[in-house]
């Protein structure tokens, strides 16, 4: 739906486009975090002697943890691509935001690239959910490999966090579906007058 | 003999697009009303479990409060009482958060896509779900304290955490509450504008 939004001294739409723009500024900041946060475990996972660079230096199992500087290279790189597909989701979220935003600041609330991003926003937010669930079995099955028959370790948990990003990613999904469909029709019905 | 043939084509695409709409809302709305009504149930049968565990067999239960066990039946009314609220209105909010997704695809079901009503849930499911987070941060402190309070002092325990979980509950509520507020408002310009043409 285009709506002629050509009257831009209007009050309402200056502050619209204000809070946009903040909001669009945070998420990038947040992306910049991320970015920087995957770095600094990417470079400890590699070379566990820059540890002081990351957020976290060992793998959690169930009774105990295990430092990176004590897990093969190998595996450790193992470590390494799942973090980055964890990070990579994390990142796509964030930047899917910022451009989501910036569409809202230019003022094109309920065109179809906007609403494609909220379906792609719906998209990561399962991503997210469905890779939080099936990483901790893996890295636990990584961080052990090396250990003697018996003492191997697979670390299934499910809480409710992971499910709150599945559902509510559905929701966004629909919603975004939704939306867009309804922005198609009215499209379709504006060409055709 | 052409144009009216595509007429033709495109306004079915349009019905069969309208009619996969409403279908797919109306599923949305009755799930989430299913989800909503389990809730009422949870809640209520662990509300009245924690009242009056003896009908429930849920005396000898044990209450895991991070470094003790604790009986439930040896814990006094008033604090069960105490825990039997807080859980009600834990759910009570998850509720809420249902109702709003609930009323939001009735509402697009009705066709209402770019309305003010319809988006402007979204700040209600965004306030939801801060309360959510804020509760989940002092609920399990709260709840180790009521568990606790009858006991000699130096037993007595209270904890507070903040996992990631709660923090998402803040962070995503935000959002909804940003996004929700600039389409409602986006929409109410829209509405205005067509007005005055």
């Amino acid at each position: 739906m285009t709506t002629d939004f050509s009257v831009r001294q209007n009050p309402r739409l200056n502050r619209l486009c204000g809070l946009s723009c903040v909001m669009k500024w945070v998420s990038t900041l947040c992306a910049a975090i991320m970015v920087v946060v995957a770095l600094g475990l990417a470079l400890a996972l590699i070379d566990p002697s820059l540890d002081f660079l990351a957020t976290e230096t060992a793998v959690y199992l169930d009774e105990q943890e295990r430092p990176y500087a004590d897990i093969p290279f190998v595996q450790r790189m193992g470590i390494l691509c799942l973090m980055l597909v964890y990070f990579g989701i994390l990142i796509a979220m964030a930047w899917n935001l910022r451009r989501l935003f910036s569409q809202f600041q230019e003022l094109r609330f309920f065109e179809l690239a906007t609403l494609n991003r909220i379906l792609l926003a719906g998209s990561c937010l399962i991503a997210f959910g469905v890779f939080d669930i099936v990483e901790d079995p893996i890295s636990s099955v990584l961080a052990t490999l090396d250990y003697p028959d018996g003492q191997r370790q697979v670390a299934v948990g499910l809480d409710g966090s992971e499910l709150f990003f599945l559902v509510f990613g559905g929701l966004i999904l629909v919603f975004g579906w939704i939306m867009r469909e309804a922005a198609a029709i009215d499209e379709e019905n504006r060409q055709f007058v | 003999m052409t144009t009216s043939h595509s007429a033709d084509v495109l306004q079915a695409q349009r019905t069969a697009r309208l009619t996969r709409i409403r279908r797919v809302s109306r599923f949305m709305k009755w799930f989430v009303t299913c989800v909503l009504l389990l809730l009422v149930a949870v809640g209520l049968l662990l509300s009245a479990l924690l009242v009056f565990p003896g009908p429930f067999e849920a005396m000898n239960e044990m209450m895991d409060l991070g470094e003790v066990e604790r009986r439930l039946g040896d814990v006094p009314l008033v604090q069960r009482a105490g825990v039997s609220a807080l859980v009600v209105i834990s759910f009570g909010i998850l509720v809420g958060i249902c109702w709003q997704i609930r009323q939001l695809f009735e509402f697009l079901r009705q066709g209402d896509y770019f309305s003010p009503r319809t988006l402007f849930r979204f700040v209600g499911i965004g306030g939801w779900l801060i309360a959510f987070g804020l509760l989940d941060v002092l609920t399990d402190p709260l709840m180790t304290l009521l568990f606790t309070l009858d006991l000699p002092e130096g037993q007595r325990q209270l904890d507070l955490t903040i996992d990631g979980g709660e923090l998402f509950f803040i962070v995503i509520g935000s959002l909804m509450i940003v996004f929700g507020w600039t389409l409602r408002e986006a929409a109410e310009i829209a509405d205005e504008n067509r007005q005055f043409i």
